[in-house]
């Protein structure tokens, strides 16, 4: 599955992302996931 | 997307696999109690149509089906005689049939003695053969044809072949208390199994005038009636009855089968409405797992939608988990049902296998074990029945989840 263009998640802590997107949703925000959830999310990094 | 699903059901374990046990377990039901029904359905026919389907059996009122009754008629030898002049019908063999304790060193044996002409054995089941010995020659009232349990019991001492078998027969008219009696074994029949009201292998066989000397009774228990053709039995059974109104009764093998399968056919219709509703509950079990997981993960899908996953993906992602519990769910819920319709099986066959009653049991089983049927479609049914709801189940939450706003979700506390 492709991430949109220009769109990023970039891990800052343990559990936390930045997501910059340039999508339909132009947001740049830190945000605190579960730990279970960070492997599932980081190999969607664009 | 599948890889993302099976990822999640993994992270959560424990939940994951108590909403598969739920699924598992409802559908284990299902197989188990269908399977086992329609093993007893199986057992149950198989034993009606080990009798011929072209014997009626005619039997006094006020016996095993009308305990009610007040007739006091007797089956005679002019009923034999009348039974035979009816059109259709070949012959009719009458006879006597009592409970009896066989006493074999020191333990005793429930059994049955039945006296009629012995040459009437094979013609009324099918396929009964004599494992060994011959059988009494005509006029000898000491002999008799011996059961296969009989002469093998399952504890005590076995019968061979010219052996006297002493017993204790109950229900004589006139003599409260058993009579003892004692015949020589001069034939041991092969394993035969059950077949309609007789549990051939528990049963000792004496010629009918031994019968008569032992009941002191012109009066028969009841009397075989063989039709010529099957297509002739419906008649002939509306013909006895004409004739003899409430006085007896008249049972039909296929008769019989038709009201049992009926019966068994809706205690399957019962018993499968009761797996349906475990199933029911389980299926709120996946609807209330995926609701909070997908509540749990809105921050997960705000970052997913940001990042370009389309709703439809989202949606896919969550039914993908829920399809996939439905998969897992089902083919432990196979392997659980096919353990449990052989427990089930065994104990089935404990209630059926009793003395007097149909007695379901194969050949050479004492209390008999039914054997569950899995067709291809109970199987393909509980395989693909489980994912089914499980999907329908997601789609609720999976709904919500790709409906969420990408931003609140993001900011969701």
């Amino acid at each position: 599955m492709s991430v949109g263009i220009q769109s990023q998640i970039e891990k800052i802590g343990g559990n936390t992302l930045i997501v910059s997107s340039a999508n339909q949703y132009p947001v740049k925000t830190v945000v605190a996931v579960s730990l279970e959830a960070m492997p599932r999310l980081l190999p969607l990094r664009a | 997307m599948f890889k993302l699903a099976y990822k999640a059901l993994v992270d959560r374990k424990m939940r994951s696999a108590l909403t598969i046990l739920g699924i598992a377990v409802g559908s284990a039901i299902i197989l188990a109690l269908i399977a086992s029904s329609s093993g007893l359905n199986a057992s149950i026919s198989g034993s009606i149509e080990k009798t011929g389907a072209n014997v009626l059996t005619i039997r006094n009122a006020g016996g095993f089906f009308e305990r009610g009754s007040t007739s006091t008629y007797q089956l005679s030898q002019q009923d034999v005689n009348y039974l035979t002049t009816i059109p259709g019908v070949v012959a009719a063999y009458p006879f006597y049939s009592y409970g009896a304790s066989i006493n074999n060193g020191g333990t005793s044996l429930q059994a049955s003695v039945v006296g009629m002409d012995l040459s009437v054995l094979s013609v009324l089941y099918q396929g009964l053969t004599v494992a060994s010995g011959t059988f009494p020659e005509l006029g000898d009232t000491t002999s008799a044809v011996v059961g296969w349990q009989v002469a093998n019991p399952t504890s005590g001492t076995p019968i061979g072949l010219n052996q006297m078998v002493s017993m204790s027969v109950s229900g004589i008219k006139g003599s409260a208390g058993g009579v003892s009696y004692t015949v020589l074994a001069s034939a041991i029949l092969a394993p035969y199994g059950t077949a309609l009201f007789a549990n051939i292998d528990d049963t000792v066989y004496i010629p009918l005038q031994a019968a008569q000397f032992l009941s002191k009774s012109p009066y028969f228990t009841g009397i075989y009636v063989i039709v010529d053709n099957t297509d002739d039995v419906t008649t002939v059974q509306t013909d006895i009855e004409t004739y003899y109104s409430t006085n007896v009764r008249v049972i039909s093998p296929g008769q019989i089968l038709s009201s049992i399968q009926a019966i068994t056919g809706q205690l399957t219709l019962f018993l499968g409405s009761i797996g349906a509703v475990s199933l029911f509950v389980a299926t709120v079990g996946i609807v209330n797992t995926m609701y909070v997981s997908v509540m749990e993960r809105t921050r997960e899908i705000g970052i997913l939608k940001a990042i370009g996953y389309r709703p439809r993906q989202i949606l896919g992602m969550f039914l993908s988990e829920a399809a996939l519990t439905g998969v897992i769910g089902a083919f432990c819920g196979l392997a659980l049902g096919y353990v449990i319709s052989f427990l089930m099986g065994g104990m089935l066959g404990g209630i059926g296998g009793g003395r007097g009653g149909f007695g379901f049991g194969g050949p050479g089983e004492a209390g008999g074990v039914i054997q569950p049927v899995f067709s291809t479609e109970l199987i393909l049914f509980s395989l693909v029945f489980p994912v089914v709801l499980a999907t329908v189940a997601g789609l609720y939450p999976a709904w919500r989840a790709s409906k969420m706003n990408a931003v609140v979700a993001l900011k969701y506390e």
